[in-house]
């Protein structure tokens, strides 16, 4: 993720009382991100393809549904609000636990 | 407190900026647009300091030099660029007074907005010296900057005869006007070299036609 759009949404989340960082930069694998740093929710760049030509932030969280999989959210910052993405990381976070 | 305004296409650009920079001591967001139409209208109304444009296209180039001949007291700062040397340069010909790339760090944004508030252009010195070429081609275009260019065609015309010592009254009748129309375009030539004396007048001709003609060609 490009330094300034990550330091932006850290910016974001930290305004939020009830949200911290609690790491980045992970280079390792989903799972061992999620556990190891104890995180419930992942923001990744989601890097832009043909069929998905706009930049993209993806929330990752383990899946409500199938304990050990995953659900990815992604949302286009192209029209993406700081409230939109609060709100994507909370539905994000309550949807798996 | 520095008035800041954003132009960006991308929302979380825009409106996230907009919160964080907000958050900031000593700085005010007065406004903020997607881009295209109506920018400049919004940013005459809101009157910042600093303009804050995501180059996200080669439109956002135009809007910058718009921005820039529209309202030259609003310094423009380029967020994502990629900071190559012909982008730099493009950067600097559309009057772009500060710029990050996208790697840049938020303290490092909030440092390159106060500098351009403060009148101030950061680049390299890489950069400096392109920019001095490029200027020093560009005067090397345009001919010399002769003295006589400043006066009319009648004052060339009576600082040539005052050169060759005529008097008021001999230029009035070699020109067939009045004396007292000489006298003042005496007064004025005077003026406009920044002398007291018409001999004087002379004198400056001389030099500056000599530090003309030892121009390098």
């Amino acid at each position: 993720m490009p330094r300034l759009l990550r330091d932006l949404v850290e910016e974001i989340v930290r305004s939020q009382a009830d949200m911290e960082i609690v790491g980045r930069d992970w280079s390792g694998n989903v799972a061992e991100a999620l556990e190891q740093r104890h995180a419930d929710v992942l923001i990744v760049r989601d890097i832009a393809t043909d069929q998905v030509p706009d930049e993209r932030l993806a929330i990752v969280a383990y899946s409500e549904r199938d304990w050990g999989a995953f659900a990815f959210r992604p949302l286009s910052i192209a029209e993406l609000s700081p409230q939109a993405l609060i709100q994507a990381i909370r539905e994000a976070r309550a949807a798996s636990t | 407190m520095i008035r800041v305004f954003i132009v960006a296409g991308i929302r979380l650009y825009r409106e996230g900026l907009a919160d964080v920079l907000a958050r900031g001591e000593g700085l005010f967001v007065v406004g903020a647009h997607a881009g295209g139409a109506g920018t400049l209208a919004h940013l005459a109304i809101s009157r910042p300091d600093v303009a804050l444009l995501d180059i996200a296209t080669p439109e956002s180039y135009a809007m910058a030099r718009e921005v820039h001949q529209s309202n030259p007291e609003i310094s423009v700062v380029a967020l994502g660029i990629r900071a190559s040397e012909p982008e730099l340069l493009t950067c600097a010909e559309a009057g772009i007074t500060g710029y990050l790339t996208e790697d840049a760090s938020f303290d490092e944004l909030i440092s390159v907005i106060e500098s351009a508030a403060r009148g101030e252009l950061i680049c390299s010195p890489r950069l400096a010296r392109e920019l001095v070429r490029r200027l020093a081609a560009l005067a090397a275009e345009r001919p010399p900057d002769s003295p006589q260019a400043r006066f009319t065609p009648r004052e060339r015309q009576i600082l040539g005869l005052l050169d060759q010592d005529l008097s008021n009254k001999e230029i009035a009748i070699h020109l067939g006007v009045e004396v007292a129309t000489i006298k003042n375009h005496v007064h004025n030539l005077l003026e406009k070299l920044g002398v007291h004396r018409r001999r004087e007048a002379t004198l400056a001709l001389t030099r500056a036609r000599g530090a003309v003609a030892s121009l390098p060609a």
